[in-house]
């Protein structure tokens, strides 16, 4: 159903509202479904046809990407933070990277609230990634399909000696054409809309596209349903009768409990991410990042020291504006773009930010401290040198206030010491977001039990990375996947109610 | 200086914000465009920003950018074409400028010292780069088709 058509007063009536179709809530509402339960999940974004998808990074930007791709959290380094809005949530436009849940992560959680390895096993979430990784062809990129800027990627942390591997993606048939964050137009990416959505509607559920949620019915301390705005300028009602399960993700479902009045435990705070910034640089052979598997290759060797890095595919749009001319000099260096490669670190920062709700809009606020720009600054150092390791006559940091081009690893290697410690100084980009409902046994301390039930409001229950403690130092999808599996589970075996 | 930048940035923002949500005036646009076009000249060989058609681009960008991408690609605008009446060697609003100052601004601008002016040049640079490869003409050039491309052979070993 698409909420595009719904003009007037819709009343529905459910077990189970998923808000939010992205890799929580399919993930969720699949387990529901076969389980029998009469799941609707609700989407604020549109559904989208495969074939439909853009070529061109501009278009897919505007109409499956929050905000246009612009949405910005504020903070002593302000940088976007991207999200995607359609069926299917991020799944639809994001690199297709599986990572399991580290266990060195899990430790961590349990260590800190041992009430979360009591509701949440290890080897539950072990075995319900092993599923995960089956139903969606979790497989390492293959080397025909990769191009040169994965492969090069190889070279380079090989000559540097740093561990590194093919990247695991949830593709079939994936024919290396560099259009991931634009949306497969052949359908070879596995994203939620073609899998697990699709799984959960064959089994009864129904996905309502174009609604955005607004209100959480609650009454005699109990979620009863939701009420949403349908593009279409009607509304929509749905009771539910056994839950309500929030997965807009770790931005907007804090955001939708305060606009509720639901402000119990530390909603909003404790948001975390993986802050990433890029490294281009100039090879003699052309590279062309907008070709091959998107994100095909990344060096996992400093994976423990917070960092990690990863080929960097995108439009050649967005690859033109990395570039660090302005005008002529600009549409000189475009004309031979076909040379740049471009890689990418990612931050398992320690900074903690908050998730605030003004004017019924999610405002995000996130400074690094210092010790992340110091990881930042190791990271930028890596990149470049593994770049020209690699064989780039030069690579470009985008630094400001650093050299333009280096051509030199002795240079390059310098930029640990030397690099700025205004975090301003780099340009960087985030996608990963946690922690802003905390699971925890302590009300105070958390906004969901550990096993996915509100604190305060029964029958409700948080299903995305908000819940998680902590950032996770890898790419999320498959961690969040088997997490809201696990949820799901609870809600069906009728934990607590 | 960065009392000036700063005055200019709230003069901006406040005009701005007042209209945002309506459509670019014609002088806003020239000023908008002339800036676009000189962040992405042609050079005879190759068209630039200006030589080729942005209707659907405009037209995408009328339909779905958010107010915030609205509110910033004007202060872009606005800030950035005034501010070359505070510059030595300029004196003059940026549509004023001939081609070689207007670059010469453009490359200063964009390693300015204040995080501000990078930021909003930044914008611009992102703009005219969205809008000159959502042209499929352009996109043919560096032999990406508009439809579905071919499968991937290339490899290095
Ligand atoms: C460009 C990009 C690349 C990425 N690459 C990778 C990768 O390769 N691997 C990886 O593991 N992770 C990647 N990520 C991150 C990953 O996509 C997200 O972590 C993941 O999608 C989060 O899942 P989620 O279900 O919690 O939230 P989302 O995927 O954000 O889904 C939430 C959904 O809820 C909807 N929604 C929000 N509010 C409401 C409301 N009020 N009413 C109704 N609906 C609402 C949203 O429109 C959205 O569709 C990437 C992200 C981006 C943006
Ligand atoms: S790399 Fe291309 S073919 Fe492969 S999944 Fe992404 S868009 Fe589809």
């Amino acid at each position: 159903m698409d909420g595009a058509a719904v003009r007037g007063r819709e009343k529905l009536a459910c077990d189970v509202a998923v808000v939010g179709s992205g890799p929580a809530g399919a993930s969720a509402a699949r387990v529901l479904a076969r389980a029998g339960a009469r799941v609707i999940v609700f989407e604020e974004g549109p559904f989208a046809r495969f074939r439909d998808f853009p070529s061109d990074g501009f278009t897919a930007m505007a109409k499956f990407y929050r905000d246009m791709g612009a949405s910005v959290l504020m903070g002593n380094a302000p940088m976007p933070f991207l999200q995607g809005r359609a069926v299917g949530g991020g799944s639809v436009i994001n690199g297709a990277i599986s990572w399991r849940l580290p266990r060195d992560v899990y430790d961590e959680w349990v260590l800190n609230d041992p009430a979360i390895g009591d509701a949440i096993p290890w080897d539950e979430i072990d075995a319900a990634t092993d599923e995960i990784e089956k139903d969606l062809n979790v497989l390492p990129t293959d080397d025909a399909v990769a191009g040169p800027n994965n492969l090069l990627m190889a070279k380079g942390a090989e000559a540097l000696g740093l561990e590194h591997r093919r990247i695991s993606r949830y593709t079939r048939g994936c024919r290396g054409l560099g259009r991931c964050l634009q949306g497969c137009p052949e359908g070879n990416r596995l994203s939620m809309d073609l899998t697990y959505l699709a799984d959960a509607c064959a089994h009864g559920a129904r996905v309502l596209s174009s609604v955005e949620v607004g209100g959480i019915l609650v009454r005699d301390g109990r979620a009863a349903g939701i009420v949403g705005r349908a593009s279409g300028g009607g509304t929509v009602t749905c009771e539910a009768g056994r839950a309500v399960v929030l997965a807009a993700s770790a931005v907007q479902t804090p955001v939708l409990l305060m606009k509720n009045g639901l402000r119990h435990g530390p909603v909003g705070l404790g948001f975390q991410g993986h802050p990433g910034t890029s490294m281009i640089g100039w090879f003699g052979d052309p590279v062309r990042v907008w070709t091959g598997a998107t994100q095909g290759h990344e060096v996992t060797g400093m994976r423990k020291e917070g960092l990690k890095f990863e080929a960097l595919g995108y439009d050649i749009a967005v690859a033109a504006a990395r570039l660090k001319s302005a005008g002529r000099a600009f549409a000189e260096e475009i004309r031979a773009l076909d040379h740049w490669a471009a890689w990418g670190a990612c931050v398992r920062a320690k900074g903690r930010g908050r998730v605030g709700a003004g004017f019924g809009r999610a405002s995000v606020r996130f400074s690094l401290l210092p010790e992340d720009v110091f990881r930042l600054r190791r990271g930028v150092r890596v990149l470049g040198e593994m770049m020209l390791a690699a064989g780039a006559e030069f690579v470009t940091p985008g630094v400001h206030g650093w050299h333009d081009k280096v051509a030199q690893r002795a240079v390059m290697a310098r930029f640990e010491e030397e690099g700025p410690l205004d975090p301003r100084a780099y340009t960087m980009v985030l996608t990963h977001m946690f922690g802003t409902c905390r699971m925890g046994a302590d009300p105070s301390k958390g906004v969901v039990r550990p096993d996915f039930r509100h604190h305060a409001v029964d029958g409700l229950y948080v299903a995305d990375s908000s819940v998680f403690p902590t950032n996770t130092g890898v790419n999320p999808q498959t961690s969040i996947m088997a997490l809201a599996t696990i949820c799901g589970r609870r809600i069906a075996a009728g934990t607590g109610q | 200086m960065l009392l000036l930048l700063s005055a200019i940035f709230v003069i901006t923002l406040v005009s701005v914000l007042g209209y945002s949500m309506v459509g670019w005036a014609p002088f806003e646009m020239r000023w908008r465009d002339a800036l676009l076009g000189a962040m992405l000249p042609g050079d005879g060989d190759r068209p630039g920003f200006d030589d080729i058609d942005l209707r659907e681009f405009w037209a995408i960008y009328d339909t779905h950018a958010p107010p915030l991408v609205r509110i910033g690609l004007r202060a872009a605008t606005w800030f950035l074409t005034f501010l070359p009446l505070f510059v030595s060697g300029c004196r003059k609003p940026f549509f004023r400028l001939d081609a070689d100052r207007r670059d010469r601004f453009l490359r200063a601008a964009s390693s300015s010292r204040f995080y501000l002016v990078r930021q909003l040049m930044m914008t611009v640079k992102t703009f005219a780069a969205f809008g000159y490869f959502s042209n499929g003409v352009v996109r043919g050039l560096f032999g990406i088709p508009s439809g579905t491309p071919g499968p991937t052979t290339w490899s290095n070993g």
